[in-house]
């Protein structure tokens, strides 16, 4: 029978034998503050795994690929950040700031970095389309950069202010998104601040954190709190309306520039197609309408409009404008 | 030790020996674990519309229930939810109690639906389906239980309607969109809604998707995968894994036009509370609602907050109100152990006094 995969289950268990015997070294060791060789050997061990298990079914593999994307890289650098302490004191700010620090680069705002990691098959943000077309946003950026400030006339005109409406969408869009960065940086701080408060509950003898998962589940509570204190603020409400609007308008100036070349081509234009569906489903809507009007709900008792109760409270239900609820076009 | 730590080498090391344990387990589960299917029960097409049908549930023991139930389910998932699994089964905890249930599915609406409206949802398709069923069984009206979304829809529906409908149930369903503790609405306001349905058409799953596990991305990425190493040695929990992975991502794309409406009348414009929700030529009030009532919510619900699911009660027309408070979120409450049930219970008991 095939093994699904690529890899053997042989290359799995050696790897996870040398990251276990690597956790086992470097504890044993016990070299203050060194991270532990282990930790790298967790990312190989579960990306052999992945390689393993990932072939068979689809929808396995989808979630083998959800895991590999951030269970892997969050709670391997967690372990790391165990390890340091393993034997050692540590207070709740020196805690933190190595788990600041094991996140490397992505440290300073871990937000984007788990965003970015949470796109894949079934779910993709406003950023996958932004590096989608950004090719060819880019070469068009490229070619157009020198007139672009040039005053709009002439037998092109229309064409030129048309795509300088485009450039200014696509930097309106960089700032929007700039502004959305800093507000997760917020939230990436206020995180940072509440897993120190919530690590220096645990100051005592006896609800000290013994485990890389306990650890890990407290900074997400904390990382969470902090992120729905922004996500539930006017300002966020603000930010992310700007920042979906600009990528809407840029898109939309996107779009129409594929129209414009569909039109020259003599091929249907996006425009044409909803038209034609558009028409559709009203014709379907009337005849829908009319077949309400015209066909009697039972067969043998036709509802009467008569029945119906006239409303008693509510507040906007004491003021109903029409009753007659089976009003028809 | 001081400090809010306390790591020993042997601890740790057992930690990431049990973990190498569970992934070495997990390889043989993963290649082992049965055909993820869904949909517990038996079901028969009594009625269609374009992409939209209407199923009924076929139990194991004849019903006893003389007027059908209706499931009106939200559009942005699919409602088998309501029927997951053996274990897992609303739908089944009814009828093993003598409910006649019937279920609509709402499709995958693709390019050509884009241009489906709120109108096309709620009278054509919901109401083609309750037409259907009072016909078929001879009555004036049938019972309606509405879920989230579908529960807004079925709301909309019985207030235009209310002789077609004896008795309404609405689960986990949004009425005052404007409580501050709802997230999703906090997001929507300032969206220029026009501009996004004009560019994008239909709104994509995958954009639907990222955007629910936004509204908690550290526990619905990070921790639950991280978690997902705890059960690899279980087939059965490896299979509720991704059993219910499967029906979080299989999302039907949204038709523009109703999103669009349903954005600006029911999140932007709050048109239960405020007034102005217009379906068709007809406007909405809730006061008509003169049937019995009850209304389910989860007190852990993060996308439907309970204090916007409560508001409905000082909104509806009706005095025979009641509600059921679940301990438990938005999906918990069709799928928990406890959910099995109580809500079938609860939902049975309540029809049966008001049969």
């Amino acid at each position: 029978m095939a093994r699904p995969g690529n890899a053997a289950p042989n290359d799995f268990e050696a790897l996870a034998r040398q990251y276990w015997d690597a956790w086992g070294e470097t504890m044993r060791g016990g070299l203050p503050g060194a991270a532990p060789a282990g930790a790298q050997g967790w990312h190989e061990a579960v990306d052999q795994w992945s390689k393993l298990v990932h072939g068979g079914r689809g929808e396995v593999n989808d979630a083998v690929e959800r895991f590999n994307a951030l269970a892997r890289t969050w709670f391997g650098q967690m372990q790391q950040v165990a390890a340091q302490f393993a034997g050692q004191d540590g207070s709740a700010a020196e805690v933190t700031r190595a788990w600041k620090q094991a996140m490397g680069a992505a440290g300073e705002n871990p937000f984007p970095e788990m965003f970015r990691a949470m796109r894949g098959q079934g779910q993709q943000g406003l950023e996958q389309w932004i590096e989608d077309a950004s090719p060819y946003l880019d070469a068009w950026r490229r070619e157009s950069t020198s007139w672009l400030g040039m005053p709009a006339f002439g037998f092109a005109r229309e064409h030129q202010e048309r795509w300088q409406n485009l450039a200014q969408a696509q930097l309106d869009y960089q700032q929007r998104n700039s502004a959305y960065n800093a507000l997760m940086m917020k939230a990436s701080q206020r995180a940072y601040e509440l897993f120190e408060d919530k690590l220096s509950r645990h100051d005592e003898p006896g609800k000290q954190i013994a485990s890389v998962r306990a650890l890990f589940d407290l900074w997400i509570d904390a990382a969470e709190e902090a992120y729905a204190e922004i996500a539930l603020s006017p300002e966020f409400r603000r930010v992310y309306g700007e920042l979906v609007n600009a990528q809407m308008r840029l898109r939309n100036g996107v779009q129409k520039e594929v129209e414009q070349i569909n039109a020259t081509l003599g091929m249907p234009t996006r425009t044409e197609v909803d038209s034609a569906h558009r028409k559709i489903a009203q014709l379907e809507r009337e005849l829908s309408r009319l077949r309400r009007a015209t066909e009697p709900a039972r067969a043998n008792r036709p509802n009467k409009a008569a029945d119906k109760p006239v409303p008693r409270k509510g507040k906007n239900g004491g003021k109903p404008a029409k009753k007659a609820t089976e009003k028809r076009a | 030790m001081s400090g809010p730590v306390h790591f020993t080498a042997e601890g740790l090391a057992q930690e990431a020996l049990q973990a190498q344990r569970k992934l070495a387990a997990g390889v043989d589960t993963l290649r082992n674990v049965d055909e993820v299917d869904y949909g517990a029960t038996a079901r028969q097409e009594v009625w269609r519309d374009g992409k939209v049908v209407l199923y009924r549930f076929v139990g194991e023991k004849a019903p006893t229930a003389k007027i059908p139930l209706l499931i009106s389910y939200a559009l942005v998932n699919r409602p088998y939810m309501v029927d997951l699994q053996a274990d897992r089964s609303i739908v089944k905890g009814l009828l093993e109690r003598g409910e006649d249930v019937y279920v609509i599915d709402w499709g995958y609406p693709d390019r050509s639906d884009r241009f489906l409206t709120l109108e096309d949802y709620i009278e054509r398709f919901l109401g083609g389906a309750v037409d259907h069923l009072r016909g078929a069984y001879g009555l004036d009206a049938i019972n309606l239980l509405g879920i989230c979304q579908g529960g807004a829809f079925s709301l909309c529906y019985s207030a235009l309607h209310p002789e077609r409908i004896k008795n309404l149930i609405a689960m986990v369903t949004p009425v005052d969109f404007h409580t501050a503790d709802n997230m999703l609405s906090n997001w929507t306001r300032d969206i220029d809604v026009d501009l996004f349905v004009d560019t994008l058409g239909n709104v994509p799953a995958d954009l639907m998707n990222w955007c629910y596990l936004t509204l908690k991305p550290w526990r619905l990425f990070a921790q639950k995968y991280v978690g997902l190493v705890d059960i690899l040695d279980d087939k059965k929990a490896v299979e509720d894994f991704l059993r219910m992975e499967k029906w979080i991502f299989d999302s039907p794309d949204q038709a523009g036009e109703a999103f669009r409406q349903f954005i600006k009348q029911f999140y932007q414009g709050n048109g239960f509370v405020e007034g102005g929700i217009r379906i068709g030529d007809n406007e909405v009030h809730l006061g008509m609602i003169e049937m019995p009532v009850l209304n389910i919510f989860a007190e852990q619900d993060h996308l439907v907050p309970p204090a916007s699911s409560k508001a409905l009660k000082g909104l509806v027309g009706t005095d025979d109100y009641t509600e059921l408070s679940f301990r438990g979120g938005h999906i918990g409450i069709y799928v928990s152990g406890r959910a099995q049930k109580e809500v079938p219970d609860t939902i049975h008991k309540w029809l049966s006094e008001r049969a």
